[in-house]
This record gives structure tokens, C-alpha cells and sequence, in this order.
């Protein structure tokens, strides 16, 4: 139980440096910020647990070390892929509140037209694009970089394994 | 703690994803979220029977306690790991950035606005989540308004709301900090 509890109180001491540091200042780049405060923490305290470990946590040997950065890694991995959801606005969700606020009366495909347009969920996105070093603008043409190459042939050959067809989107 | 013990979660992980593209090409087509349940449900399956095994043969070496907590460590590894994938299918299948990557991967030449917007834009966005909203039955159609129905989402979009304001001190990543907004 007490490897259990060390990587909860490690997680639950990342997530208190970063919810600090969010609050003196948001960051420019908060992805990256994110990892580097869970890993600066991991890194702590597996270096805490050779120290100590044996005598505190009754750490025996490499399987428990494992099995701390596999839980921390994946939990780390997971809220990161969900703080993306924080980051930027999801029309998914933005249309559902949409119709939450909208009561008993429900809301008209004219009021989601309303607020939804290019500008607010293409163009961002785009700029996105741009600023993260998947695309360039070369002469008024958007193209992909290397990196957003690699990015684009990662998805289309799982989209070809899970055998959708659909675009997407 | 025997090494194929401690990567179980992990192993267990790489036989759902199996599972699951297997589901996706032979049985759930139309339905991803189908397909991630089902693997998923199939690997805690066979993560809490070789749990249930391996500390059946630890018998008295290993205290109660001790088996709870590998168990339970297990657990959170997999549903982590099992989370970030389906976020990374779903990134795939319903991310507004992953389907322009793929716009422009199949322009090599390059695209211009216009054409970007020509093939996707708002309204191409607004159908297709509508499309899952509805086929999912989060919202339904009634006399030409939107209603409603499932209670997962909204918790899921309140949820993402109070951590937004919470985090980031703003509703929406269109609206000021609420620091700038009082000056």
C-alpha cells in the first residue's frame, strides 16, 4: 500500500506546484511547463525513494521503482491530454452548454450558427498550427513542416488501422 | 515483486489496444466509442484475474494491504494509459488540428486560406459534431430545436468550465483573464 501511496502523494504534490505556479503566472507554453513540473517532481521523488525508500516505503527493488514512474507517467500523461481540453475551447462542449443554458426551450440551429464561425473555430486553430511548428505560411500558402509531416503520417496510418474512412473533424 | 508482475498494467494496455483495432475493423465500424468500452472492459477483465492469481500463489508472503495497493496501482496505470489512448484515437477522429494536418498532408503544394476554408470550415465542424451529438444521444431534435438528453456531457463541460475558471481564471480562451478584464 505505501508504493500506492507515495506516487498519489507525488501526483498530488505536482499538481500543487503547478496549480502555484498557473496562479502567479500563467505560462507562455503550458504544455511543455506542465511536463517539466511532473517530471521535476518525479525525478525528486524517485530520488527520495533510493534515499530513503527502503526504510519509509519498504522499497525492494526495480519492479516498484517501475511500477511508481509507470503509474506517475501514465496519470501525468492523461491529465496532460486532458488540460488540452482546458486550453482551448472544444465546439463539442461549447455547444452543449450552449443548449444546457438554453432551458426547457432548447436552442435553434440558427443560434449555434450564430456563434460558430471560422473565426472562432478555424482560424485559432490555424494560428496553432503556425505557432507549433506544423506549418509554415509561405506566400500566402499554408504547407506542413517536417514535424507536422510526421504528425499527419502518425494519424492517417492509425485512421487506415481502425479502417475509417470518414474525414473527421 | 516479479518483473512481469509490475508491468502488467502496461501489458494488459498493449492487449486492449489490440483488441480494440481488432473490434474497429471487424465488429463496431461506425462506432469508436463502442470499440474503446469494450476493449477496455475486456482488459481490466484479465488485470484484476492475473492480479487475482498472482497474489493467490504469493499467499502469505505478501500482506492484504500490500496486494490492495499493487492492485489498486495497477488499476490507476491502466485507466490512465487506457485514457490517454482513447484521447488519442478520439484526437484522430474529432480534433479540428489533426484534420487540417491532414488537409495540407494531402496538398503538397500547399493551401491558401480560401482553399483551407472551401474544404473545412465552420459550418463543416458545426454538422459533424452535431452528427455525433445527436447519434450519440447526448442532445436530440425536436420540432427544429436542439434539447438535452444525456446528463454525461454537461457534467463532462461544467467539469472543463470550473477547471478553466479555476486554472486559467477564464471561461473560454476568447475571453480576457479576469485580471486584464478588471483593469
Amino acid at each position: 500500500m505505501a508504493v500506492f501511496v507515495y506516487t498519489l502523494v507525488l501526483l498530488l504534490a505536482a499538481f500543487c506546484v503547478h496549480v502555484c505556479v498557473w496562479k502567479i503566472r500563467l505560462p507562455r507554453n503550458h504544455s511543455k511547463t506542465l511536463m517539466f513540473i511532473f517530471l521535476s517532481v518525479l525525478a525528486i521523488g524517485i530520488l527520495g525513494a533510493f534515499v530513503w525508500g527502503k526504510i519509509w516505503i519498504g522499497m525492494e527493488g526495480f519492479g516498484e521503482y517501475f511500477q511508481i514512474i509507470a503509474a506517475y507517467v501514465a496519470v501525468m500523461l492523461a491529465y496532460i491530454v486532458t488540460y488540452s481540453g482546458i486550453e482551448v475551447d472544444s465546439p463539442s462542449l461549447v455547444m452543449v452548454l450552449d443548449v444546457d443554458r438554453a432551458g426547457p426551450e432548447g436552442l435553434t440551429q440558427e443560434c449555434f450558427i450564430r456563434d460558430m464561425n471560422n473565426e472562432r473555430l478555424v482560424l485559432p486553430r490555424i494560428n496553432d498550427l503556425l505557432k507549433g511548428g506544423l506549418a509554415e505560411l509561405d506566400n500566402g500558402l499554408y504547407r506542413l513542416t517536417p514535424k507536422g509531416k510526421a504528425v499527419a503520417r502518425l494519424f492517417c496510418f492509425y485512421r487506415w488501422l481502425l479502417g475509417k474512412k470518414h474525414k473527421g473533424g | 515483486m516479479a518483473f512481469m508482475q509490475a508491468v502488467l498494467p502496461v501489458w494488459v494496455f498493449a492487449e486492449m489496444v489490440i483488441i480494440q483495432i481488432l473490434l474497429s475493423r471487424l465488429v463496431f465500424k461506425q462506432s469508436l466509442l463502442k470499440t474503446v468500452i469494450v476493449s477496455f472492459c475486456a482488459g481490466l477483465c484479465v488485470l484484476v484475474f492475473q492480479e487475482y492469481l498472482y497474489f493467490h500463489s504469493a499467499g502469505a508472503s505478501l500482506a492484504l494491504i500490500d496486494a490492495a495497493g499493487y492492485g489498486l496501482l495497477h488499476l490507476m496505470t491502466y485507466a490512465a494509459l487506457a485514457y490517454c489512448y482513447m484521447h488519442f484515437i478520439n484526437l484522430g477522429e474529432t480534433a479540428r488540428r489533426i484534420r487540417l494536418v491532414r488537409e495540407l498532408h494531402e496538398s503538397p503544394g500547399g493551401l491558401s486560406l480560401e482553399q483551407i476554408l472551401k474544404c473545412y470550415n465552420a459550418g463543416v465542424i458545426l454538422e459533424n459534431r452535431l452528427g455525433r451529438l445527436l447519434n450519440n444521444r447526448q442532445i436530440v431534435l425536436k420540432g427544429g430545436r436542439y434539447y438535452l438528453q444525456g446528463r454525461f456531457m454537461i457534467f463532462a463541460a461544467r467539469s472543463v468550465l470550473a477547471l478553466k475558471e479555476f486554472l486559467l481564471g477564464r471561461g473560454s480562451e476568447f475571453d480576457l483573464p479576469k485580471d486584464q478584464d478588471r483593469s
